[in-house]
This record gives structure tokens, sequence and C-alpha cells, in this order.
């Protein structure tokens, strides 16, 4: 009789310690949902560039997350689309090169610079690229060359910098405008087949 | 990252022609700024990690380019960065650039940089915080 009554206590102890550990995991389970659902979203814009490493990083390692942040990257391209969107609300944030920064101040459109995302230095890449066959060896050698560029503000001011150094007019040269910086397989492509001899990217 | 390719030689770089060149900022409307600073401050926060992150984990951060653009992985491991301090870029720098953008002609005339710049919402920077501490 006394061992019934023991192996019933068994069976009641362990149903009882057997429930509290659900209802400890379904709590559980819907206090992390709570937390999930509590982060406060904010749409950043993004250029799918390499140049966007930060907000990759800030993303997959849970830097916004811990803030409690639940950051999400949205490509719109063009610079008034993103002063736009930033505007009516499509975006929280977005990204600008200075020379859009400067004409949005004159226009006087209400937006601030809160942080910028790096800068060139010794390592940079980009810039001039050659054929690696081609006769141009330095600036001096650009002297009647093709030049492909963006026409961005960024480029002109590489570009009219560039021929300050090597003593040359823009007259010197030919532009050929309206490369996307970031297309490494159309740069080849113009750079093989000879239609231009230097590439600003 | 032309170069990774395998097609083209560098001829002379940004920061050869311009040293330090700086290439994009992130912005927020004032009225976002207004009505959330809190917000923009764990923001900034976040992203600043993500700088310190790159500067010491360099190679497990450049893991992560393919998933968010076209490059591959042999290439993110080997293309130049940018180099990312702490958000701040000394006014000195951009005035240099906004000089030669009126030079160019692209732009008309002088902006006060005050105008469009706010570092108030990043967060203290690591040397001037050791210095509050060192004069408490």
């Amino acid at each position: 009789m006394k061992n019934k009554e023991r192996g019933v206590m068994i069976v009641r102890t362990v149903s009882t310690v057997f429930i509290i550990l659900i209802v400890l995991f379904f709590s559980l389970v819907n206090s992390s949902d709570a937390v999930e659902k509590s982060l406060a979203v904010m749409n950043i814009n993004y250029g799918r560039s390499i140049d966007d490493l930060p907000l990759y990083v800030a993303l997959e390692e849970g830097f916004w997350k811990q803030e409690g942040l639940d950051v999400r990257l949205v490509r719109v391209a063009g610079e008034y689309n993103v002063i736009a969107a930033a505007l009516h609300g499509g975006i929280d944030a977005g990204q600008l090169d200075p020379g859009g920064m400067f004409h949005a101040a004159l226009r006087n459109i209400p937006i601030k610079v809160v942080a910028w995302l790096g800068h060139a230095h010794a390592g940079t890449r980009c810039g001039f690229h050659v054929d690696q066959k081609s006769d141009i060896r330095s600036v001096k050698d650009l002297k009647g060359a093709k030049i492909a560029e963006s026409g961005s503000i960024t480029t002109a001011m590489i570009l009219s910098e560039t021929l300050k150094m090597a003593g040359l007019t823009k007259k010197e040269i030919k532009t050929i405008k309206g490369i996307q910086l970031d297309d490494a397989m159309q740069h080849e492509a113009a750079l093989r087949s000879k239609g231009v001899d230097v590439i600003v990217a | 990252m032309l170069e990774m390719h395998g097609a083209s030689r560098l001829l002379i770089s940004f920061n050869d022609v311009i040293p330090g060149y700086i290439f994009s900022g992130l912005f927020f409307t004032d009225k976002y700024l207004k009505k959330h600073p809190e917000k923009v401050k764990a923001f900034l926060r976040g992203l600043v990690k993500a700088f310190d992150y790159i500067k010491h984990n360099e190679r497990r951060a450049r893991k992560w380019i393919p998933k968010y653009t076209n490059v591959e992985m042999g290439v993110a491991m080997k293309s130049a960065l940018r180099h990312f301090e702490d958000g701040r870029e000394p006014f000195e720098q951009i005035y240099k650039q906004q000089e030669i953008m009126i030079k160019i002609g692209r732009l008309p005339e002088n902006v006060p940089l005050k105008k469009i710049v706010d570092y108030s919402y990043l967060p203290v920077r690591k040397d001037r915080e050791k210095n509050i501490q060192s004069n408490k």
C-alpha cells in the first residue's frame, strides 16, 4: 500500500514538473516573440555595393537589434528619388554624396547628414582604370584619351583635378558620360573593345 | 573592383587626386530628427559598432558582401574598402571638396556646413570619453 502511495506521489510530482516546464517553455517563446514585435522598424536606403558594408555588418551581427531596432535595407536609386522617399516617409534615412547634400541645402531641403560612410585612403582602388596592355602609363599620357565616366559631381571633380595634375585641359581629352560606377563587366568590355581608353570608377 | 577581374590597371586613385575624399553620408530629414532623436541615436550606435567591427574583424565582415551585392566571394574578400572611422569627417576636408565643386562650376556658391551636417546624434568619441573620465 505504501509503495502504491509512493508511486502515485512520484507520478504526480513528475507530471507537475512536466507541466511547469511546458508553461515555462511557452512563456519564454511568447516573450521572445514580444521582444521581436516591439523592435522599432527603420527603412534605410542602400546602394547594394561594397561601400555599404557597415550596413550589412550592423544588420547581420545584430548591432541594431541590440539597440531595439528592426532595420530594413531598401533600394532606392537616384538622388532625387532618395530625397523624395525620405521627405514622404518611404524611407527613414538615405544616402547622398557631398555634392548632393550641398545642392539640397541650396534648395532649402530640410535634411541633415548625421554620419559619413567612410573616405578614400592609400589603399583605395577607385580611380582611373586603363587596359592592362594600355600605353597610358601616367596621367601625362591622357592627352587625346577617350575617358568614360558616370557624369556625377564626384567623377567630374576627380577628372578636373587629374587633368590639372597632368597639365591638360578638358579640350585635350574626350569624355563619354553615363557609365555606371559599379558595373565591372561593362567596364571590362569597354576597355577590351578599345571603345574607351580610361574608365573612371 | 575592376582590377579584380584582371582587365585593368589602376592609373591613379581618387585618393591620389583628392586625399581623404569623402564619398557619401547618411541623412535624415529635420522633421524625423526632431521627432525621433533617440531612435536616430540608437541607429548610429549600431552603425558605429559596425565601423569598429570592420576595423577589427575585416575578413569576417567581408563575408557578408555577396549576400547583399552582385559581388562574388573571391572579389569581396580582396576589394578595397573605404576607411571607416566613427562617422565624423573634418569640416576642412568637406570644405575642400566644396571648393573644387565651385571651381569646376558644379556648385554655384558656398554652403555653410552647419546647415547640412549634425554630428550630435553620434555616440561620444572614444578619445573624448576617456578625457571626460580622466577629468572626473
